[in-house]
């Protein structure tokens, strides 16, 4: 079973105990920690044990013995089994007596408090991530370190699937068919890319519409002009030129290129011709129709000066008279647009890259030294670690090969990046154990592996030349060392990649893109307003992480980033135009992740806002405790007679927090929900909902009554350590890529209290987890047999 | 995987690489195939996938049998009514809980082609089952350019949980090539024309394609050597994902072997409408409409013969403003029996209709030997979720378009006994499709009644 952040260490967060799970704070976790609470124990006698004991108990699961913490730690198995089927409502079967929804989670909770008592003594178990794939992120900015490229080409990649809150999980990263065929053709383009040496385009590029030409082209309009059918293209509907005049600025190569179609008919195909100065240079099939005009291009060698350039129609036919219906028709051409453009031959990239040693010919011979030298040095960096014995020699081979198939040494350099690029061990991270099936090897992850683990947390890229050298002398292991590194990364711009990767994933702002308010509500919410959103959470994570502050700023704090179009919609004086200005907050109901734009956004039905989401929002990614799915058959909103509810939506919301099987849930929800409704479903400021005045008092379900957003986060603030708890979860999730196993308790138990000595700066958890034992080290699997 | 499989299939592409111009690679070329049976088209099969469920009351005719009366969300199917079966009472058992708690709609898309139990989970030991589309490309895969096609409207949820305790892999994918691997969609139209027809860019020389083509192979042989010596180092959890690697290493080669004997298609003209350039925005009518276009396109063009379409993710929440509905599909779905929900969840059964009609009268507008390319499809549309507000798996709605090469006679609703298993209709495709199998999922025999 899996750690269940929800589950755990409730009775022991005293808030939280008051915020959530109020019927357990008081006598359950008092009792003395050798065995289940006497109430737990009641319960479990009057509901399970009935059918769980004796001979031959139900399902072969006996609860009416063993229950102290020792059998409790031994039997991990049965024990996470009866809490999850308490969750799930799955127990008591149906016809079976049924618990309260208060009793069932009370029993669960205790359970849960058991299995937490595990013993930290002794050993750390590190986990075992499984072999992680790039991430479509991870891969864009893996190249661009690698080849100082920057591509777009990840973008053409299917989604990476998400499991345990991201998408860099070794389990959940499959590698489909498609996405494969994907990373070699993306190898293809980064090698082509890398040693190509046309930049077609920009230079002296003269472009002409067709339609504005036409009017002013010299032949009778009968012959060239703006198209019958069409404002936007010109028609050529004989043998004539449309053409304009063209200054070349140099002597060169030069490419001329139309976007053109035909109206087909008769034998041939329509056929069309570059002309300069009056000369046919270049012929094309246009075979394109109105439908989908295609791009035809030739190339042209020009002086320099003023040249005549135009395109022709070289086969005009007129059948439409013709009495074969199968002739019948009249054959023209159709310019959307033509241009004619420099052909620059520049420094392919990989020049100006340092990738190649030089030179790579010597005495009209291939310099053997330098071609190995240049091969080694790409894919040692591609593989993240160094060539194995008989890996350089194989790919010395590869790269003859096409040598001597006819290619030049150049192509035979792209083909070798090529095939590293489509690698497995480019594309996986890879990690390996001495004994991958033994589960009892414990080990030191490998310096490189280690560099590797590091950089990808961190930069969410490849390590650089430093990481590569410490991992190669033996030295990033040392604790001193790590955390001077993590100084470092920290410092330098790669680190963006926490704030773009790890935080939008945390915060779940990466589904701004996908939410849909309703432009007849919400007028005003725009493309660049949901940009500037996402951005103001982008730049406040990234401060916290610059500036090392408390962490506790998340929940609130005195400052935050607007442009223009975020402040008017904040109401904030005094930003204007599209840059982002850091802004004090003070005095107002902004300030931390819960006031921004972004969240209150996502949080939000297209229409309306939603406590309910925004409270889950709070359990989940803020306190880590994501409240059960709600149980089968839910009552209507409406009730038994299906009359149709008014009143404001919080009315009808308390209305339906009567049904206790609802308010178990809706209790913990709804309330922080409710204290955030000033904020209207885009996050902007409100004083009323429609016609009905704001109500944003709430209470907590001890009793405890608390208003509006500042009352909220005065509550989180008092209480930080479910906070910490819950982001130490979801980044140690982040940074090992794998789901959290309830043997991880330890290291978060440390992180906690690591962050707590040291006021809850973020470097103390993201140093802190790269220091644990768990980043540092993996053991094998357990064998697995292949059903 | 065994080496020794992989082993010899490189042998036999290596006999390939050397036989370049042999004729029998001519006489297995899709073109000549399709000159040669002509008058026996291949029967294909396509699924559509819609979330959340429907409006029943508005969707299921009153009477079985050919003279049923439309119903409101199906009209759209009216012209194209004689080719379409409408089928009620099918089920999915291993849609529902079966004592795994939440999380219906990421069982919905899991169960919809595999008819299997997803394992639970957020990410550690992901498990379904294969799907029926890929069953058949299993087949038939070897028969064309691409094995099969999947195409979606949306990317899926990339940040988060998708769906209570179910890794998100379960709500964005209905395509499962084997039982632990999901099958990504192109969601992008541009790109997936581009991927089936070449963008034109890649007018090439004979010579030069050859040769690219002979480097391709090369690095295939590297990087398999790569792949199975990293394999000999890794544990059986790890081996799985390399798996993975081996799997996609073998489609690509097989279609590599067949790029040089298959006709260009290069020539097919874009679909009206298809963006020049990949990433544009555009009206979700529109991408639903250009998916399905090409969907058209391939299998006219006999480039696979298997495709599926998600219209969007299970749970998806998006809204339809096109139908006057701002709200999202999702939260609308829990309609908790308020008319004011029911009324526009109608709405947006009847536009999904509308764009699968579209789909079905395209593909019927294409001649094909004496009947049309529809004549020889089995499109099958539906949810794997029948009411959003009950969450339930019976009852599902479901229509199967075409004839299946003439094995389905269509025109027709038909009221299943309950619980009947919807697999059944799939072992019933699969053995249409030329891909029979005893059974599939929780299948109990193929299914009655398609036949007069």
């Amino acid at each position: 079973m899996n750690y269940q952040p929800a589950s755990t260490s409730l009775i022991r967060r005293g808030f939280f105990a008051a915020l959530v799970f109020f019927l357990c704070a008081g006598g359950l976790a008092a009792l003395p920690a050798e065995e289940l609470p006497r109430e737990a124990v009641k319960l479990l006698d009057r509901y399970c044990v009935r059918c769980h004991k004796g001979e031959k108990p139900k399902g072969e699961l006996d609860l009416s013995s063993a229950r102290d913490s020792e059998a409790i730690q031994r039997g991990r198995k049965k024990w996470e089994s009866v809490s999850r089927m308490l969750a799930l409502r799955e127990m008591p079967p149906k016809k079976a007596r049924q618990p309260s929804e208060a009793e069932r989670l009370a029993l669960r909770a205790a359970v849960d408090a058991e299995l937490d008592r595990f013993d930290c003594d002794g050993a750390i178990d590190p986990g075992r991530p499984t072999i992680r794939r790039l991430s479509r992120y991870e891969y864009a900015r893996t190249v661009r370190d690698l080849t100082g490229l920057e591509i777009e080409l990840a973008d053409d990649f299917p989604a990476d699937d998400v499991g345990y809150g991201f998408d860099n999980i070794g389990d959940v990263l499959s590698l489909p068919p498609l996405l494969l065929e994907k990373y070699i053709d993306s190898a293809e383009k980064i090698a082509g890319r890398l040693f190509s040496t046309l930049a077609v385009g920009g230079a002296g590029l003269g472009h002409f519409e067709g339609e504005l030409a036409a009017p002013q082209n010299k032949t009778p309009n009968e012959h060239v002009r703006r198209a019958d059918d069409s404002e936007k293209v010109a028609g050529i509907y004989s043998n004539h030129e449309l053409s304009v005049i063209y200054e070349a600025r140099e002597a060169g190569d030069y490419v001329l290129r139309a976007r053109a179609y035909g109206s087909q008919a008769g034998p041939e195909t329509v056929r069309m011709g570059f002309r300069i100065d009056g000369k046919t240079v270049g012929e094309a099939q246009v075979k394109a129709v109105a439908a989908a005009p295609k791009i035809y291009e030739v190339p042209v060698r020009l002086t320099q000066g003023r040249h005549r350039f135009g395109v022709a129609l070289l086969n005009d036919y007129d059948g439409t008279n013709n009495p074969n219906p199968a002739l019948r028709g009249d054959r023209n051409l159709f310019i959307d647009w033509f241009e004619a453009s420099l052909v620059e031959t520049k420094q392919p990239p990989v020049e100006s890259s340092g990738l190649i040693v030089r030179p790579l010919m010597e005495d009209g011979r291939p310099h053997a030294a330098n071609i190995r030298k240049t091969i080694e040095t790409f894919v040692t960096r591609a593989y993240r670690r160094p060539l194995q014995p008989g890996e350089l020699e194989r790919l010395v081979q590869l790269g003859r090969g096409v040598y001597e198939d006819e290619g030049t040494l150049e192509d035979a350099l792209r083909v070798v990046f090529q095939a590293a690029l489509s690698s497995p061990y480019f594309i996986f991270r890879v990690e390996l154990d001495a004994e991958p099936e033994n589960s009892a090897a414990i080990h030191p992850v490998a310096p490189y592996e280690l560099a590797t683990r590091l950089s990808y947390f961190l930069w969410s890229s490849m390590p650089d030349a430093e990481l590569f050298k410490l991992a190669g002398d033996g030295s990033l292991a040392e604790p001193k060392e790590l955390d001077a590194q993590v100084r470092r990364m920290l410092s330098d711009p790669r680190a963006g990649a926490l704030a773009e990767n790890f935080a939008e994933q945390w915060l779940q702002t990466r589904f701004l893109a996908g939410s849909t308010p309703d432009p007849d509500i919400f007028p005003g919410f725009d493309e660049p307003l949901r940009a500037a959103m996402r951005q103001e959470t982008r730049l406040f994570f990234g401060a916290i992480v610059n500036e090392d502050r408390s962490m506790m700023d998340f929940i609130d704090s005195d400052f935050t980033y607007v442009n223009g179009r975020l402040a008017r919609h904040y109401g904030i004086d005094g930003v204007s135009g599209e840059e982002f200005k850091r802004v004090s907050v003070k005095g107002s109901p902004r300030g931390g992740v819960l006031t921004q734009g972004s969240i209150l956004t996502l949080t939000s039905y297209p229409t309306r806002t939603s406590p309910v989401f925004r409270g889950k929002w709070v359990l989940e990614q803020l306190l880590g405790t994501p409240p059960l799915p709600p149980p089968p058959d839910v009552p209507d909103l409406d009730g038994e007679g299906g009359a149709v509810l008014t009143g404001s939506l919080r009315q009808r919301l308390e209305k339906h927090r009567l049904d206790p099987a609802c308010a178990v849930c809706h209790d913990r929800l709804d309330p922080l929900g409710f204290a955030l409704e000033n904020f209207d479903a885009v996050g902007a400021w409100r004083e009323f909902d429609g016609k009905f005045l704001v109500d944003a008092k709430a209470v907590l379900p001890g009793g405890k009554p608390f208003e509006g957003p500042d009352e909220l986060k005065v509550l989180l603030k008092n209480s930080p350590k479910p906070f910490i708890r819950a982001l130490s979860e979801k980044m140690l999730t982040y940074a090992l890529g794998r789901g959290l196993e309830y043997y991880d308790k330890c290291t978060i138990d440390q992180l906690v209290d690591l962050a707590a000595a040291k006021g809850y700066k973020i470097s103390s958890l993201i140093s802190g987890i790269v220091q644990s034992d768990t980043f540092r080290f993996r053991r094998g699997g357990r064998s697995l047999k292949q059903p | 995987m065994s080496k020794d499989r992989n082993l010899s299939r490189r042998t036999v592409l290596r006999g390939l690489g050397a036989s370049l111009a042999l004729p029998f690679l001519e006489v297995m070329s899709p073109a000549m195939a399709a000159a040669e049976a002509a008058a026996a088209a291949p029967v294909r099969m396509a699924f559509c996938f819609v979330p959340n469920g429907v409006n029943l009351k508005n969707w299921i005719p009153q009477s079985a049998g050919s003279d049923y009366q439309m119903p409101w969300s199906l009209q759209p199917l009216s012209a194209v009514r004689d080719d379409v079966l409408v089928l009620t009472g099918l089920t999915h058992d291993k849609g529902r809980a079966n004592g795994d708690g939440a999380g219906d709609h990421a069982r919905s898309a899991s169960v919809f082609l595999t008819g299997a139990q997803p394992v639970k989970t957020h990410g550690s030991g992901i498990r379904v089952g294969m799907s029926a589309d890929q069953a058949a490309a299993g087949k038939l895969g070897d028969l064309t350019k691409f094995s099969s096609l999947e195409l979606g409207c949306d990317g899926g949820r990339n940040s988060g949980n998708c769906d209570s305790g179910y890794s998100c892999a379960y709500s964005n994918n209905i395509s499962w090539t084997s039982e632990t691997t999901p099958n990504s969609k192109e969601v992008d139209p541009r790109r997936a024309f581009d991927r089936l027809f070449g963008n034109g860019k890649q007018r090439e020389e004979a010579e030069n394609k050859a040769r690219r083509l002979s480097r391709r192979l090369s690095i295939l042989d590297f990087v398999l050597d790569d792949a199975r010596r990293l394999n000999s180092k890794l544990g059986g959890h790890d081996r799985g994902k390399l798996d993975e690697y081996f799997t996609g290493v073998r489609d690509i080669e097989r279609r590599l072997g067949r790029v040089r004997s298959s006709s260009s298609a290069t020539d097919v003209e874009a679909p009206a409408g298809l963006p020049d350039a990949p990433g544009r925005r555009m009206a979700f009518k529109q991408h639903v409409n250009l998916m399905t276009d090409l969907m058209v396109l391939a299998f006219q063009a006999d480039l696979t013969r298997v495709s599926s379409l998600m219209f969007a993710r299970a749970g998806s929440n998006r809204s339809y403003r096109e139908v006057s509905v701002p709200d999202g599909h999702h939260g609308l779905s829990h309609h908790q029996g308020r008319e004011s929900n029911l009324e526009k969840i109608r709405r947006i059964d009847r536009f999904h209709v509308e764009q699968f009609a579209y789909f079905i009268e395209k593909l019927r507008s294409v001649k094909e030997g004496d009947g049309t390319l529809l004549d020889s499809c089995m499109v099958l549309y539906g949810s794997g979720i029948s009411d959003g507000n009950r969450h339930n798996n019976e009852n599902l709605p479901l229509v199967l378009a075409g004839r299946g090469g003439g094995s389905i006679d269509t025109g027709r609703h038909i009221i299943y006994e309950r619980e009947t298993p919807a697999c059944n209709l799939f072992v019933s495709m699969l053995e249409r499709v030329g891909a029979p199998v005893d059974s599939f999922g929780d299948s109990t025999g193929s299914l009655r009644y398609l036949t007069t």
